[in-house]
């Protein structure tokens, strides 16, 4: 073996190849069979693209950081499935690009907090944490209520999203400003809008009439974790092996 | 002092300084702004440092050449 | 064996480069440790935040994390690699002053880009991979260009035989571009806007992020500074390095083992249970190479313990070494899925992680700083070894509060998460978690503070020394520090 080595020590281009071809195994094997394994993603209904409102919401999400305090991803474990609602499935994030599932919670996890906390709690909360939670360490956030969303990028946002694999229709990219619009205004007709993303939450969720970052950001958080039906999920049906271990783990 | 290599960085950091530029001009929000306007001054302050360092090195090859020229008619 | 001619003086060791990585090296751990310090006291004084966009913890985190990693760790790299390969392959850096210096004001950019982007809300929401598509790929050219640079050097060396630092060093480099890569693939909504989406969504996206991340730590923070560890152990203790046979097995071993260990990042998430499986067997078997380097390392001093008496920059470097092997001992306890459904989400990990960035990369950094400057500035000694004692000792006290408060904190909030009361309900409301957590937030602040005043003293009597000056009480010179 000494001898083979000092080959190595005396040739940096095998050097170079041995450690290129040593640590790509690890990679390979971990990182492909998530892509060709289908039971990877379970076969649930309810999950849709995020309309635009929601994904304007997410972008600040993702701008301000929240990752770094906040989870989104429930563990099958009997108290976090108290706490927080039904374990995570992988088809809940099948659209997010980037995922934010999170590593850390200095605030709690997030994957299911949609509905609820009311629009105006949020609204509350994001402006000064204390106000409603008075022992929180959360940073306040006054500034979202005053900035407005840049409605015409949103189309071209939806099409980038589509190049990934993101399943937007044409008809969805043309409406993206339109529906922009239509989630915050209670009054305006809003049949087409849930057609195109059903189950969105459509309200001034800031109460103030202008489309701002703090509706979008609400209108995201609203939606998390309510697209899939789990009355009428059984984990059986979708993927028989490793539900079977989770639910047991739930129990 | 390597000539070739020198300049080979160069005109590879003149070329940044141009993307940097034109990145610039053509920016739609504040922070590929930012990054071309940095990558266009680092660029004309990296090429400045070469020169610089191109007369410097001239320079002190002189003031050798000169040193042991004057120390062997000494 | 005959010592071979040093190179005539025209083609003198690049040493200029390296003085500059140096000094960035001190400078951005500064920055870092202060930025740290900052929102370590927003943890436990919301108000620091300031209601500004610019000031959230959200968005300062990435600033001390890519300060930490990338602006402290990644110039510490830069200034011993440089300086190692040249040394030890006797051959002055190919690509000549101009390409190092490209590397080093391209990779200074780097930094400037990532942290003011951040500050400004432009992040890519990933951990250890916040900057956006264009500053990943200003990074890839400065990267590439030290690849070229530091096998070119090797390449060109007179030394036929590559020093084992340097495999350390080879491996780093070329892992991480690799890593940099896979998970920066990404598509810009506009070629001109800083805003991309990742090419991978959830659980996809999970695997590849960890795969990542968990490297930078394996191979950014591990593998190019056991580099450093390999050349100023020995060198410092002017004593051989224990066993070659051992460097060969554990340097293949750890490169292998280390990648895929990603996926304990991910236990109990949606994530495939064969995945997390792989990761946590993988991890735990990767104590073991680690634990070979920490021998190697530290057994280097056979023969020379009493040193570690009379020479604090050794003290430092063996120091980290022991760090080094507690944070890699704990490392796979923590994988072990048990542990971790206990251990995820809390403080335990933030202490974990500063175990190993404050007791091995910034503790070998400071040994190797701390012996690189009388040696580049061409002078006999340290201003004051005095200082260096006071430095480690603030430095470690510091360490030890930090990581005893996360332990504490960490463990309570994952107890406290899980308690149930004798009638069955959940005990504690979330909030209450959190303000159970506010002393403890306060005395990892403390250290942190020890940690950052600790630097000072290092900065000081680092620019001491630059300006040439001797301290009353400093021993006789050592010989290393000689002019070559």
């Amino acid at each position: 073996m000494l001898r083979i080595h000092e080959k190595l020590e005396k040739n940096s281009i095998l050097l170079t190849i041995g450690i290129l071809v040593t640590i790509a195994i690890g990679g390979i094997v971990e990182v492909v069979p998530l892509f060709t394994i289908d039971e990877t993603i379970e076969k649930v209904d309810g999950v849709r693209p995020y309309s635009p409102l929601e994904l304007a919401g997410r972008n600040i999400y993702i701008r301000e950081g929240c990752y770094t305090c906040h989870s989104q991803q429930i563990r099958p474990f009997r108290d976090e499935v108290e706490r927080y609602g039904h374990y995570s499935l992988a088809a809940e994030s099948m659209y997010d690009h980037p995922f934010q599932w999170g590593s850390k919670r200095t605030g709690p996890d997030l994957a299911r907090v949609g509905g609820k906390y009311a629009n105006d709690w949020h609204a509350a909360h994001m402006i000064d944490p204390r106000s409603v939670v008075p022992g929180s360490v959360m940073p306040a956030y006054p500034f979202l209520a005053e900035r407005l969303i840049e409605a015409e990028e949103m189309p071209e946002h939806l099409r980038t999203l589509r190049m990934l694999g993101v399943p937007y229709s044409d008809e969805q990219i043309e409406a993206a400003s339109v529906d922009l619009f239509a989630q915050t205004d209670p009054e305006a007709d809003s049949t087409a809008l849930l057609e195109r993303y059903p189950r969105a939450v459509v309200a001034d969720f800031d109460g103030d009439r202008r489309l701002t970052e703090l509706d979008a950001l609400i209108a995201y958080l609203q939606v998390l974790g309510t697209m899939v039906d789990f009355t009428s999920y059984r984990p059986e049906a979708v993927s028989p092996q490793p539900a079977a271990s989770m639910t047991a783990a739930a129990q | 002092m390597n000539l070739v290599s020198t300049w080979l960085v160069g005109i590879l950091v003149a070329a940044l300084g141009l993307i940097g530029l034109f990145l610039a001009s053509r920016a739609l929000d504040q922070g590929v702004a930012l990054f071309g306007v940095l990558l266009f001054l680092f660029a004309v302050l990296f090429e400045f440092g070469l020169i610089r360092r191109v007369y410097d090195e001239r320079e002190k090859a002189e003031a050798e050449a000169a040193l042991s020229a004057g120390s062997r008619a000494a | 064996m005959t010592p071979s001619a040093k190179p005539r003086v025209a083609e003198a060791y690049n040493e200029e480069v390296v003085r500059k990585f140096t000094l960035a090296t001190v400078f951005w751990g500064v920055v870092a440790f202060a930025a740290g310090l900052f929102i370590a006291l927003q943890l436990a004084f919301p108000e620091l935040n300031l209601g500004l966009p610019w000031t959230s913890f959200g968005r300062l985190r990435p600033v001390h994390t890519s300060a930490a990693i990338f602006a402290f760790g990644g110039n510490a790299l830069f200034a011993t690699s440089l300086f190692v390969v040249q040394r030890t392959c006797r051959a002055p850096l190919f690509g000549g002053p101009a390409l190092a210096d490209f590397v080093f004001w391209g990779y200074q950019l780097f930094i400037v880009l990532a942290a003011s982007g951040y500050v400004l809300g432009i992040s890519e929401g990933r951990e250890y991979a916040e900057p956006e598509w264009y500053v990943d790929l200003w990074l890839t050219l400065v990267w590439v260009v030290y690849l070229a640079i530091f096998l070119g050097t090797i390449i060109k060396r007179r030394e036929p035989h590559i020093y084992v630092a340097n495999w350390f060093y080879l491996a780093f480099i070329v892992t991480v571009a690799v890593l940099h890569i896979g998970n920066n693939l990404s598509l810009p909504v506009s070629v001109f806007g800083a805003k991309s989406y990742s090419l991978f969504a959830g659980v996809q996206d999970a695997m590849l992020q960890w795969w990542y991340g968990h490297n930078a730590v394996g191979f950014f923070l591990t593998a190019g500074f056991l580099g450093i560890m390999y050349y100023f152990v020995p060198k410092r203790a002017e004593r051989p390095v224990y066993s070659y046979r051992l460097s060969i097995i554990h340097f293949w071993s750890l490169i292998f083992l280390y990648i895929w260990a990603g996926p304990h990042h991910l236990h109990y998430t949606a994530l495939p249970d064969w995945a997390q499986t792989l990761g946590m067997t993988f991890s735990v078997m990767l104590w073991m190479p680690s634990w070979g380097g920490m021998i190697n390392g530290v057994m280097t001093l056979s023969g020379a313990w009493d040193r570690l008496r009379t020479d604090p920059v050794l003290r430092f470097l063996v120091t980290s070494v022991g760090f080094y092997g507690m944070s890699t001992f704990e490392g796979p306890v923590m994988s072990i899925r048990a542990v971790n459904s206990l251990s995820h989400y809390t403080d335990w990990t933030i202490g974990h992680v500063h175990s190993g960035a404050l007791g091995w990369v910034a503790f070998v950094s400071f040994g190797a700083v701390y012996h690189l400057v009388p040696v580049l500035w061409r002078r006999t000694g340290l201003y004051s070894d005095r200082l260096v004692e006071v430095h480690f000792w603030t430095a470690t006290i510091g360490i030890v509060l930090y990581i005893t408060a996360m332990w504490i904190s960490g463990i309570m909030q994952g107890l406290m998460w899980r308690a149930y009361d004798e009638l069955g309900f959940l005990q504690y409301a979330f909030i209450e978690s959190v303000e159970a957590m506010h002393p403890y937030y306060v005395i990892r602040a403390a250290g942190g503070f020890l940690f950052l005043i600790g630097s000072l003293v290092m900065v000081y009597n680092l620019w001491k020394t630059i300006r040439g000056e001797v301290s009353a009480g400093a021993p006789a010179a050592r010989k290393f520090a000689a002019v070559r």
